[in-house]
Parts: structure tokens; C-alpha cells; sequence
């Protein structure tokens, strides 16, 4: 029996087998030479801190070290090869020349694809920062969905570092924190493709998130022993950009009535008094009568209208929440229906407050339009839209506006009435 | 044995080829206003589109056994016919090498920026060649097997970046462009498409030939329904203007996407996906550049065309990838690539439809005769 291949087949196998071996050795070069990237080569970057100094960018990183816990504290041969994180520095006159910089002296190879905040000092912040932001969105590294805060009353540097989570990196914890916003309303967490959507936007003036650097006294016994105080990040407030400069802040309660205008509130607590005349004629209270009440803003829609009367701009912020009381200090009957209307009622009037003030804030302090309003306008009023657009700003301070608010209690909680009220 | 392309199969290979064409540097977004109107333009450019089509298809169906060389060479004669097989063929060279330029770019700016373009080249263009080597018939077979995946794959993106969504930003709607600039726009768009050209190169492997109308028509608004959804996703999340900033807008979208934290940095995911759709519809040019070559030159074997005309376009696109970029030409808008499309697209097959008529008699004395 003839067991001899083919010629041509024999050729064809040959072939094939060259094909996978030069295939083979090109992909493996790809891995192995060219484009390499081994775990413990690489400085894994968790969050980036942005300063300029002297007409100079600093660049903070936080890096994380993936050896660290193979390696325990007793055999590490210098103070940072045990460390967890470590914060390498680096000065240029741009971005990437101080990240490149901080190859000079540090050995990882720095990859700042995992980094999820991106911290701007005050100073860079108030300098305007758009023309070294390129670089952040050029690269193919960082992350356009990571978050960008600005450093209150700080220096990036300040901030990156700082470890009040469960003993996590600057990055998670701030991470963190700010994704909170969707259940306090008093931040707000915007990644560097938001901010530029808002940035292209003629008329709109960004308004980012914030971190500030509060000591707080410890708890902790062991740990007090060592120090009285620890620096936790409070990320309460928003930025309030003029383009790219930053020009002021909103607080915690004013980026709440921010968050109501711009339609973003997702959740929250609302803290008010209810005013009841007459409260204690029945004789009903039988313990202190305390002052506030919470309602848990379970949803929030906004809807905004603009009408124009004369020629003057006036906008009608609607406001529709549903809420769950969550915490009654008053003395008060809430399975009364009239009581509920009125806690519904003062939680309207709270949020309106709380509303007036920021859109005053914006128009009397900032005078430009943080709130989008002119993309509003834009919206419904197209034509008018194209003869103001270039005078907005100008406009939106004088701008007139009426608040209506609507909340509905959909649910009481576990108790009907509270503790310091007895059944009539 | 003769080739044999069922009707879903082509309308695969025309679905994934007019995908393609969006699908990296999006360019619809840059047409017409520029706006948040584009979605309009591109419903608009759906029937323009169809009627593009009209000219070829017509072409196609009288001449149902040639491809456009074939019946270029009938009906403006040998040497006319020749010279305008020859031009269709560098036609085709010219936009696989921009596409697959492209392509490199892409994957040097975003998934392998160490990597040298020597090694993306060989190795793109090994498989480029291998692929259209072994004839159009394979290659559809591979465009059917992997066009359902690949188009679920976008949808499951689009749906994926639900959280970055503002519908908004499309509004106000048919405020700020006009009728004209809406209708430029789509012209512009339904010009950059050459499906009309694939489809008539390889008409005569095409099983059953009176499905032409309908693999023109349920390729037209597939496509167009997915480019459209495509485009408004990418808008809504990256904003307008941002978009436009973009190098790369639905890669930059789908970068974005981070859902429940769990289908995050899907962009190697998406890698998988877009190499796919370039890869084929590269071959696809790659293929019909050698088989326009191939009936130019009268010969029956169609892989030394293809070996040719792979190698010199590797040789072009590395040389224009590394040693003499032409990044301005890639991402700047160029008039003059509205009139090659036009041309190609348009104005060959209407010169050809009216010389047709024009020299009726000849074919009806041909056609008696049998030729």
C-alpha cells in the first residue's frame, strides 16, 4: 500500500505549518517585546492629582503596588516595597512630560487606565485648565468616564493620599463617596466626558464635583492614642466653572437646589420644620417636641418652561417629588390627613428655598448659567434662541422665575405616630 | 466550479460593508448641519441611497451574467471598457487602503500603541489575502456566520450605554438645520456607501438574481436603522459637539459604557466586533480590486491579482502609516472624495446606461446573434 502524501497536499500542510509558526512568533513578539505589559511591570494608577505651581504641572499619582501582599511589612527589604499604595510625584511643563518624568526615578511603568478620579488643585483650577486637560482625552490610557473634583481650598497633592475608607486607596474611597451622590443630592459626580459636554455647550458654565480635606476627631480608641484627628475627604459642593476657570463653589444644601434646577436629584433627604398651630391643645404630647422633619426623596422629576412676555424671559421650575417620612421630631399626627399636607407642603416650601437660593447664587454672584437654562431655551424657544445666544450671560441674570414644588409622602415608615405623641 | 451567493448572504455582505463605513470615524456626524439633526439626515439619505442604486441595479439586470467590467467592455467597447476596469480596480485599491489605514490607526492610538505598524500590516494583510485567496463565496460564508453576531454585538452595546443617555440633547428637533442642508448632508452620506459597486461586481454569483431589489431594499434600511441608532447613542451620550471633537466617536462611546459594574472596559470586547466588520469589508475591496484586475486582463485565476494587489497595498499603507503619514487627509473632510465617490457610484453607470441607449440597436443585433 502506497502510504506517500500527495505532493501538492504535502506542500499545502507545509504551508499551513509555516503560516502558524510565523503567525505564532509575530503575535508572541506583540506580547513579549513590543507592547508588554506584565502585572509587575506596570504602576497601576488609582487616582491622579493634577497641581501647577509656578508656572509648572505637578502631577501626584497614587499607585498601586500588586506585590504588596505577598510581601509583609517584616521582609521587606525598604519602607515602600511593603506598602500597598505609593505616591509618586512628577513636575513638567505638561501633563504627560510630568507623568513621564516620574519614570526618571520611579521603576513601574505607569498605567493609568484603572484610575478612576482625577483630583485638580485650586490653583490649577482658578488658572483655567482646559488646555492642559487635552491630554486626558487624547490618550487612549485614562478613562473619559473617570471622575473630575476640584480640590477645595487645596492642592491636589493634598488630597491624593489621603485614606479614611476602610484603610482603601485615595482613588476607591473618593470613588465611592461620590457615587453616594445618588442618595444625597449634595455632590455631584462628573467624568471628564460629561464636563465636555457641558463645556461645548455655548451657554451652559460646567459645574463639577468637589473634595475637601476635613479633619475629623477619632473614635478609635488605638488610633486616638497615636493622634487625636484623622483627614477624611468630604466631597459635599460642586465647582462652578466660568468655561474652564473656576470661579466659586456651591455648598452641600445649594448643589442640592443645583441638582432639583439641572433635573438630577436622584435621592435624598430633605430636613424641615412643620409648623402646626395649636399642636397641644388635645394634651397629647407626652415627651420632648423636637423641631425637624426628614423626608427620604425617593423620586424627583424636574420640568423646566420658558415663556417669554415683552420680550422677557421667564422660566417655571416644576418640580414633582415622592418621598417617605423617615424621621419626625414633632409632635405631630401623620395618619391625620391635614398634618400630611402641611409636612407635605413645608417639604415643597423647603425644596423652593433650597432652589431660589442656588438660582440667585448663580445670577447675583456667579451671573452666568450654570444650570443649562439656556439649553432650555434653546430647546423651546429656538428662534429667540439664535438672536440672544451670543448675549446669554448677559441675559440670565435678569432673568425671571417662579418655583413649584409638589411633594406626595408615598409611604410612613414602620410607626404610625411618633414616640412623643399619645393616641387620642 | 462557478461561485454561488445566496440572497441573505449578500445582504449580509451589504449590511456589514455599509456598517463599516460608520462605524470608526463616523464621518455622517461632520455632514449636512452638523447638528443634532444628523438622525434626520440619515433617514433622508435612505432614499437617496435607493435611488444611487438605481443606475447599477438597472445595469446588473440587463447584464445579469457580467460584472461591471464585463458589460463596461460591451457597451463602451474594449478599450474604453479596459481602461474604466482598470480605473474601478484602483477605485477599490484606493478605498481598502484608506480603510485599512484606518484600521491601523485605530489600533495604534487605542489597543496597541507600541506595536509597529510593520507587524499590524503583515499581519492584517496576511489574513486580508488569505481570506479573499480563497474566493467570494468563502468569504460570505464568513460574513454570514459572523454578521448576526456582529450586529447583535452593536445592539447589545447601544443598549448597554442606556445610563449615559440624554435624549435631550437631540432637541430642538428640525430647529436649527434647514430642508437644504439636511438634503445636502444626506446626499453627501448616501455617496460615501459602495455597496452599490459590491453588489454589482458580484452580481453574476448572485443564485437567485431576481432577489436584487430586495437585498438592495432590506440591506438599505437595516443598515441604515442600525447606523441611525449608532449615531444617536454616541450623540446623546458624548454630546454634539464632543462627537465632532472625536477621532473615533462610537469606540470613545462604548468606552464610556459602565452598567452596573459589571459590563465595564468592554472596548477589548468591541475590539473583537469592530475588526471583524473592517477585516471583512477590506477583504471584500481587496477581492474585487483583484477580480476587476483580473477580468481586465482576461485570465481565469483570480489569487496572483489578489497576492499582487495585497502586496502593494501593504507596501502603500506602511508607507503612509509610518513613514509619510497622512493624518490630515484621514480626518480632514475632503471635497474631492465626494467626486471619486460620485463618479464611481453615479456617474459611470449613467454614462453607461445612456451610451446603452444610445447604441440600443447594436445590442438588440447582438443580442440575435446570441453574444
Amino acid at each position: 500500500m502506497n502510504n506517500r502524501i500527495p505532493k501538492a497536499k504535502r506542500n499545502k500542510r507545509v504551508i499551513i505549518i509555516l503560516y502558524l509558526l510565523i503567525s505564532s512568533t509575530i503575535l508572541s513578539a506583540c506580547e513579549g517585546t513590543v507592547g508588554r505589559r506584565e502585572i509587575e511591570d506596570l504602576g497601576i494608577v488609582t487616582a491622579i492629582g493634577v497641581d501647577y505651581v509656578n508656572d509648572e504641572v505637578i502631577v501626584t499619582l497614587e499607585v498601586v503596588n500588586p506585590l504588596a501582599s505577598s510581601i509583609s511589612a517584616q521582609a521587606s527589604s525598604t519602607k515602600t516595597e511593603g506598602q500597598k499604595y505609593v505616591y509618586p510625584q512628577g513636575r513638567g511643563k505638561t501633563i504627560k512630560d510630568a507623568i513621564s518624568n516620574i519614570n526618571l526615578y520611579f521603576d513601574k511603568k505607569i498605567f493609568l487606565s484603572h484610575s478612576n478620579i482625577l483630583v485638580l488643585g485650586e490653583e490649577f483650577a482658578k488658572r483655567g485648565t482646559i488646555d492642559l486637560m487635552d491630554f486626558f482625552i487624547r490618550d487612549s490610557q485614562p478613562r473619559e468616564d473617570m471622575y473630575i473634583v476640584v480640590a477645595k481650598g487645596a492642592r491636589a497633592s493634598d488630597i491624593i493620599g489621603v485614606k479614611a475608607g476602610l484603610g482603601r486607596p485615595t482613588g476607591t474611597y473618593l470613588y465611592d463617596t461620590l457615587n453616594n451622590f445618588s442618595s444625597n443630592g449634595k455632590s455631584i459626580n462628573i467624568s471628564i466626558a460629561e464636563k465636555y459636554r457641558y463645556y461645548y455647550d455655548v451657554s451652559n458654565e460646567p459645574v463639577i464635583g468637589l473634595v475637601q480635606l476635613k479633619e475629623v476627631v477619632r473614635s478609635d480608641d488605638e488610633l486616638k492614642k497615636e493622634e487625636q484627628t484623622a483627614k477624611v475627604l468630604d466631597v459635599a459642593g460642586g465647582a462652578v466653572l466660568s468655561r474652564d476657570r473656576l470661579v466659586g463653589y456651591f455648598d452641600g444644601d445649594e448643589m442640592m437646589g443645583f441638582n432639583f434646577i439641572v433635573g438630577d436629584f436622584k435621592r435624598g433627604t430633605i430636613v424641615f420644620r412643620t409648623p402646626v398651630e395649636d399642636k397641644d391643645k388635645k394634651g397629647t404630647i407626652i415627651g420632648a417636641d423636637g423641631v425637624f422633619t426628614s423626608l427620604d426623596i425617593v423620586s424627583a422629576k424636574t420640568k423646566r418652561e420658558i415663556t417669554v412676555n415683552d420680550g422677557k424671559i421667564h422660566l417655571t421650575i416644576d418640580v414633582k417629588l415622592k418621598a417617605g417620612l423617615n424621621e419626625i421630631n414633632q409632635a405631630l399626627d401623620v395618619i391625620d390627613e391635614e398634618v400630611m399636607t402641611r409636612i407635605e407642603k413645608a417639604c415643597s416650601d423647603k425644596v423652593k428655598e433650597l432652589i431660589s437660593t442656588t438660582l440667585e447664587k448663580g445670577q447675583k454672584e456667579f451671573k452666568q448659567d450654570s444650570f443649562s437654562i439656556g439649553v432650555t431655551v434653546h430647546q423651546q424657544h429656538p428662534k429667540l434662541w439664535k438672536e440672544i445666544a451670543t448675549d446669554w450671560n448677559n441675559i440670565f441674570p435678569e432673568i425671571t422665575y417662579d418655583v413649584k414644588v409638589e411633594t406626595t409622602i408615598v409611604k410612613i415608615g414602620l410607626m404610625n405616630l411618633p414616640a412623643n405623641l399619645r393616641r387620642k | 466550479m462557478k461561485e454561488q451567493v445566496s440572497t441573505r448572504q449578500m445582504i449580509y455582505v451589504l449590511v456589514l460593508n455599509r456598517i463599516g463605513t460608520i462605524i470608526t470615524i463616523m464621518s455622517i456626524i461632520h455632514m449636512g448641519p452638523g447638528n443634532q439633526d444628523i438622525w434626520i439626515m440619515m433617514i433622508l439619505s435612505t432614499f437617496y441611497c435607493l435611488l444611487f442604486n438605481l443606475p447599477f441595479l438597472f445595469l446588473s439586470m440587463r447584464f445579469s451574467k457580467s460584472s461591471i467590467i464585463g458589460y463596461m467592455e460591451k457597451i463602451f467597447g474594449k478599450f474604453i471598457g479596459k481602461i474604466l476596469g482598470v480605473a474601478y480596480g484602483l477605485f477599490f485599491m484606493r478605498i481598502a487602503i484608506l480603510y485599512y489605514y484606518i484600521e491601523i490607526q485605530m489600533i495604534r492610538t487605542t489597543f496597541m500603541e507600541e506595536l509597529s505598524p510593520i507587524i499590524i500590516v503583515t499581519v492584517l494583510m496576511i489574513v486580508s489575502i488569505y481570506i479573499a485567496s480563497r474566493g467570494f463565496e468563502v468569504s460570505v460564508r464568513t460574513i454570514e456566520f459572523f454578521g448576526p453576531i456582529v450586529i447583535g454585538s452593536i445592539i447589545f452595546y447601544i443598549v448597554l450605554g442606556f445610563n449615559n443617555i440624554d435624549l435631550t440633547v437631540l432637541l430642538p428637533i428640525y430647529q436649527d438645520s434647514s430642508l437644504a442642508s439636511l438634503s445636502m448632508g444626506a446626499l453627501e452620506a448616501s455617496l460615501i456607501f459602495t455597496d452599490p459597486v459590491i453588489l454589482s461586481m458580484n452580481f453574476p454569483s448572485l443564485s437567485n438574481k431576481k432577489d436584487a431589489g430586495k437585498i438592495i431594499v432590506i440591506s438599505k434600511i437595516f443598515s441604515q436603522l442600525i447606523i441611525i441608532l449608532m449615531l444617536i447613542a454616541t450623540q446623546v451620550s458624548l454630546g454634539v459637539e464632543q462627537a465632532r471633537h472625536s477621532n473615533f466617536p462610537f469606540l470613545t462611546y462604548v468606552r464610556l459604557v459602565r452598567t452596573y459594574s459589571i459590563f465595564e472596559r468592554i472596548e477589548a470586547v468591541f475590539l473583537i466586533t469592530w475588526l471583524i466588520i473592517v477585516t471583512t469589508r477590506v477583504v471584500s475591496y481587496l477581492y474585487i480590486s483583484g477580480k476587476a484586475f483580473k477580468e481586465v486582463f482576461n485570465k481565469k485565476d483570480i489569487k496572483p491579482f489578489i497576492y499582487a494587489v495585497g502586496i502593494i497595498l501593504g507596501i502603500i499603507i506602511y508607507y503612509i502609516s509610518d513613514v509619510n503619514p497622512r493624518l490630515a487627509y484621514l480626518y480632514g473632510r475632503k471635497t474631492q472624495e465626494y467626486y471619486y465617490y460620485f463618479i464611481f457610484n453615479i456617474g459611470i453607470p449613467i454614462l453607461a446606461i445612456i451610451t446603452y441607449y444610445i447604441r440600443g440597436r447594436d445590442f438588440k443585433k447582438q443580442e440575435r446573434l446570441g453574444n
